[in-house]
């Protein structure tokens, strides 16, 4: 039954993913993973809605970063466009908490009572902050929460999203923008940039002329307004009759089956089930080892610069400043298994995370300059920080590749120590073997 | 306290076996087998003392030598890695000229494929008589420059040497063809009964051919185009 009910969903989701991809977001295949060839913004924001996760869209104003998500939002949540776009954040200076989260009932404060009425970008499951680099640096923190929780404060009042995903866009540094704090940075799961997706493709964008018809259906959305109207502060759950709606609009017309909220869950179990095999474990590890160790002061610092001439300068703990979050490996196993369950695998393999990995470093990790300027005058296709990752994730992964065996032979000796047993202790020289001695007291 | 490899607890492999370990410990193997061949070769032939001059002494030799690899059973690359051996100083056999060149010539004749490349530009030693007797349907390329007696009793193989060859090269050949990409020493093709020599560059002298074709550069020196027209050094 739930095979039966993993392939229904999976089959469901890719012919949406299809349909975009065809009739709406026209891109160019640039990620290539057992055989399969598609594109990494809209796999990315289609695997962000599927999980529930955050991810900041970055690239040229006009390139569809926006789009991308809220065309994947639409058919994902079964919201019509008009909704989608009365729910978004636009990032600008003068946004304040009222506009984002919520405001007062004035009505009912004039009879003394406090009630807040909170936004539709704080209701709706689909949470999509345009520009988000306009917004100053102070107003970023009015967005922490809420972005990692989905948890929403105003006026002593709390509302919580039990389902909810966030799309970020941010244009490249102009006059404008300002810089987004690493800690609001570090809160998104993974960075992904919308490409041009080249003049022959770029041509018929031109020429299609209803693609913000296709998923802006008027009687829906005002089916959907005047359900959030009604109930005031009303959860998602009861705009179910509305969703319904909308999903039959789309059935009859383009013969397109939405996921309801439960098949969304039930999706989401799936892949929280997905296994991690223990190459995958054993890579993310040493992809952890090499983000987080110092030989000399414990740990990588921000504010701690390490010495030239260490023993593990061939490693990526010398090539980068700051220490990996521990938020890291909860987007990379999230989005690694989503990856797989996409691709209909049975577990999380090695090959699962090593194609998440990019993604998911990119924006949380500070590169020294030598090693960026070393990457800049390289060829590439993508962002200078993307490509940087990528580099650094192919060279974890050549490592693995040529130690995997005695790094899980390692893992696994350490694991008896700990059981008390009598093994020889790890001995190596990737930083992982020196993480492994101090768990074990040996250092 | 919690366990953090508890996961890999279960994770037991045997000692890895990579395809090179395999690959390393078969050569060994076989290498040591014919260094031992080898010097059964050696001690055997060391009773006679006396080489080339004496009448036989070299088919005597050469039978000995492929006595001595019955059984072995050995590919090009185990050639490669004995002339290395041999060509070492401190090398576990005894490096003689002509028994080395003899025994290597032998493995030539012997091994499995058919077609044999040996490096010499890394070799220290000009081993002689390489291409000894080399059979009908080989082909022996020498890269670098060959020893004395290169080609020597050619007997229908092809043997190309891609530098210099020494004094007597293709001596007493039968059959088949010796190329060489430079130059040859003296007394090129002595006692030659068949097949070809073609030299790219100057024969710095002809031995005494008895039948067969010699050519120094594209010029048929042997029979001479026209009667008394070469006058290449003696």
């Amino acid at each position: 039954m739930t095979a039966m009910r993993t392939k229904t969903s999976r089959d469901k989701v890719r012919k949406l993913y299809a349909f975009i991809g065809e009739n709406l977001y026209f891109s160019r295949p640039d990620l290539h993973i057992q055989g399969e060839s598609t594109n990494a913004t809209l796999l990315l924001s289609f695997l962000t809605a599927l999980t529930g996760g955050k991810a900041l869209v970055i690239g040229e104003p006009g390139l569809g970063k926006t789009t991308a998500a809220e065309y994947v939002c639409a058919l994902v949540y079964g919201l019509p466009l008009g909704i989608i776009w009365s729910s978004a954040v636009s990032g600008h200076p003068e946004q304040t908490e009222e506009k984002i989260v919520g405001r007062p009932n004035l009505g009912k404060l004039n009879q003394g009572e406090e009630v807040v009425i909170w936004s539709y970008f704080a209701r709706l499951p689909v949470k999509i902050v345009d520009e988000i680099n306009r917004l100053p640096e102070t107003k970023q923190s009015l967005i922490l929460d809420g972005v990692e929780r989905g948890k929403w404060e105003y006026l002593n009042q709390g509302l919580v999203n039990d389902e909810f995903c966030l799309f970020a866009t941010a244009n490249y540094q102009d006059q404008g923008t300002n810089t987004l704090v690493p800690p609001l940075l570090d809160r998104f799961d993974v960075v992904v940039e919308s490409k041009h997706p080249g003049a022959n493709i770029a041509a018929l964008i031109g020429q299609a002329t209803c693609r913000d018809v296709v998923l802006h259906h008027r009687a829906s959305e005002e089916a959907f307004f005047e359900a959030l109207r009604r109930d005031g502060n009303g959860t998602p759950a009861s705009l179910e009759k509305a969703h319904q709606g909308f999903a039959k609009v789309l059935r009859q017309h383009y013969g397109l089956e939405t996921l309801s909220r439960a098949e969304r869950q039930a999706v989401r179990h799936e892949m929280a089930a997905l296994e991690v095999d223990l190459a995958a474990n054993a890579f993310l590890r040493m992809t952890l080892a090499e983000l987080s160790f110092c030989c000399k002061y414990g740990q990588k610092r921000s504010n701690e610069v390490c010495d030239e001439g260490c023993h593990y300068t061939g490693y990526l703990c010398y090539t980068v400043n700051n220490c990996a979050s521990n938020r890291l490996p909860g987007s990379i196993y999230r989005y690694a298994r989503a990856l797989a369950w996409w691709l209909g695998s049975e577990r999380v393999e090695v090959e699962h995370v090593r194609s998440i990995l990019p993604y998911a470093l990119a924006h949380r990790t500070q590169w020294r300059e030598s090693y960026l300027l070393l990457r800049e005058r390289e060829r590439r296709y993508e962002p200078l920080l993307l490509h940087a990752a990528r580099h650094a994730t192919a060279e974890v992964f050549r490592r693995f590749h040529e130690q995997r065996h005695e790094i899980m032979q390692a893992l696994g000796a350490a694991a008896h120590i700990l059981a008390g047993e009598e093994f020889m202790s790890p001995q190596g020289d990737h930083p992982l073997y020196a993480e492994i001695r101090r768990d074990l007291g040996l250092e | 306290m919690v366990n953090p490899f508890q996961e890999f607890f279960a994770y037991t492999t045997s000692a890895r076996e990579l395809p090179l370990d395999h690959i390393l410990a078969r050569r060994d193997r076989v290498l040591q087998r014919l260094l031992q061949s080898y010097q059964a070769f050696v001690e055997e032939e060391s009773t006679q003392l006396v080489w080339v001059v004496e009448q036989g002494a070299l088919s005597r030799a050469y039978a000995t030598a492929v006595d001595a690899l019955k059984g072995v059973e050995f590919t090009v690359e185990d050639v490669e890695d004995m002339c290395v051996e041999l060509d070492g100083a401190n090398g576990i056999a005894t490096p003689l000229g002509a028994p080395s060149g003899l025994f290597i010539a032998a493995m030539c004749n012997h091994v499995q494929n058919r077609d044999i490349v040996l490096n010499l530009r890394n070799l220290v030693r000009r081993w002689p008589f390489l291409g000894y007797r080399l059979p009908r349907g080989r082909h022996l390329q020498l890269e670098g420059d060959a020893g004395d007696f290169v080609g020597a009793l050619l007997e229908g193989g092809e043997v190309t040497v891609t530098g210099n060859a020494g004094n007597y090269a293709g001596i007493g050949m039968r059959s088949g063809l010796l190329r060489i990409g430079y130059s040859s020493g003296k007394h090129t093709a002595e006692g030659m009964r068949g097949g070809t020599i073609r030299v790219q560059g100057r024969i710095a002298g002809m031995g005494r051919v008895k039948r067969g074709t010699v050519y120094e550069g594209n010029q048929r020196v042997f029979p001479a185009e026209k009667e008394g027209e070469w006058t290449g050094s003696r």
